[in-house]
């Protein structure tokens, strides 16, 4: 939550308070950056500062809020035995982004470097979390 | 050089490793350990680093065999990027702190390949040492 700009670490303390009476389910970045511009408008951040709060729009209109989605199954069947060869299908979609244009370079007032971002796709046992099956790094083309 | 840095990973990520652990690692690869102060001015700065409370909690309390002989000015650097320490802004750190953020990602990619590597010999059944979810969610 401190990327985003104005953000101090008792305006986000405020803003955790108020989760419960607005019916936010989590204090995440994600979270808060899907409600929408009104409801944004009504935690009345930064004091009713309306400056702080055009300049908290216009960032969240570019950060990379992602959906990931994803697919396991065995071409051509339908039930998956321990002999098969399993395919995983993951898709992230980068749902500010309109269809014709991709992530441009990414933008940290602390790394001074011009870069792509990336992402890593790391397949775990969900139940132990101690077999790690494999990390794909996926970079931008 | 890439082997000696491969080797040197190799050996200090194990299951029990945490984010805080990171910065020490980095700052202890081949390349950035060869980045040294170069006068007194600097010596005094790199002590007025140190003087940061929140920064000295995360150097290493403990002297071990392998970082008897550690040039602490890296972890310094990399402690007072991620801190936000204002010293960190001296011109006096700018060449070294830049090779360290260009160069950086290169090496947490070669951690996770390392990483990777260890699971492969465990696998294999060569090695007990085993890298869980724990541990490389601490390098990503």
């Amino acid at each position: 939550m401190l990327q985003l700009p104005g953000n101090t670490a008792d305006e986000i303390k405020k803003y955790r308070k108020q989760l419960k009476d607005n019916q936010i389910p989590d204090g995440k970045i994600d979270t808060f950056c899907r409600l929408s511009v009104a409801q944004r408008a009504k935690l009345n951040l930064f004091g009713g500062d309306k400056a702080k709060l055009a300049e908290l729009e216009k960032v969240i209109k570019v950060m990379p809020l992602i959906t990931c989605s994803n697919v396991i199954a065995v071409e051509g069947e339908t039930t998956i035995t321990s002999t098969d060869i399993i395919s995983f299908n993951i898709s992230l979609t980068y749902d500010n982004l309109p269809e014709n244009q991709s992530p441009g370079y990414i933008h940290s007032e602390n790394y001074p470097f011009v870069r792509h971002s990336n992402w890593y796709i790391v397949i775990v046992d969900a139940a132990t979390k101690t077999n790690v099956i494999q990390v794909e790094r996926l970079k931008h083309t | 050089m890439l082997l000696e840095n491969k080797r040197h990973y190799g050996a200090r990520l194990n299951e029990n490793l945490l984010i805080k652990n990171i910065p020490m690692i980095l700052a202890s690869c081949k390349e950035f350990q060869l980045i040294g102060a170069k006068g007194k001015d600097e010596v005094l700065l790199l002590k007025k680093l140190k003087d940061n409370d929140e920064l000295d909690d995360l150097l290493p309390k403990i002297q071990s065999r392998n970082m008897k002989d550690m040039n602490m000015k890296p972890l310094l650097l990399i402690l007072a990027h991620v801190l936000k320490d204002e010293n960190i802004r001296n011109p006096i750190f700018k060449e070294g702190l830049a090779e360290i953020l260009s160069t950086g990602v290169h090496h947490l990619n070669m951690m996770i390949d390392v990483a990777m590597e260890i699971n492969t010999i465990a696998r294999q059944g060569h090695s007990a040492k085993k890298l869980g979810w724990t541990a490389i969610q601490a390098i990503v």
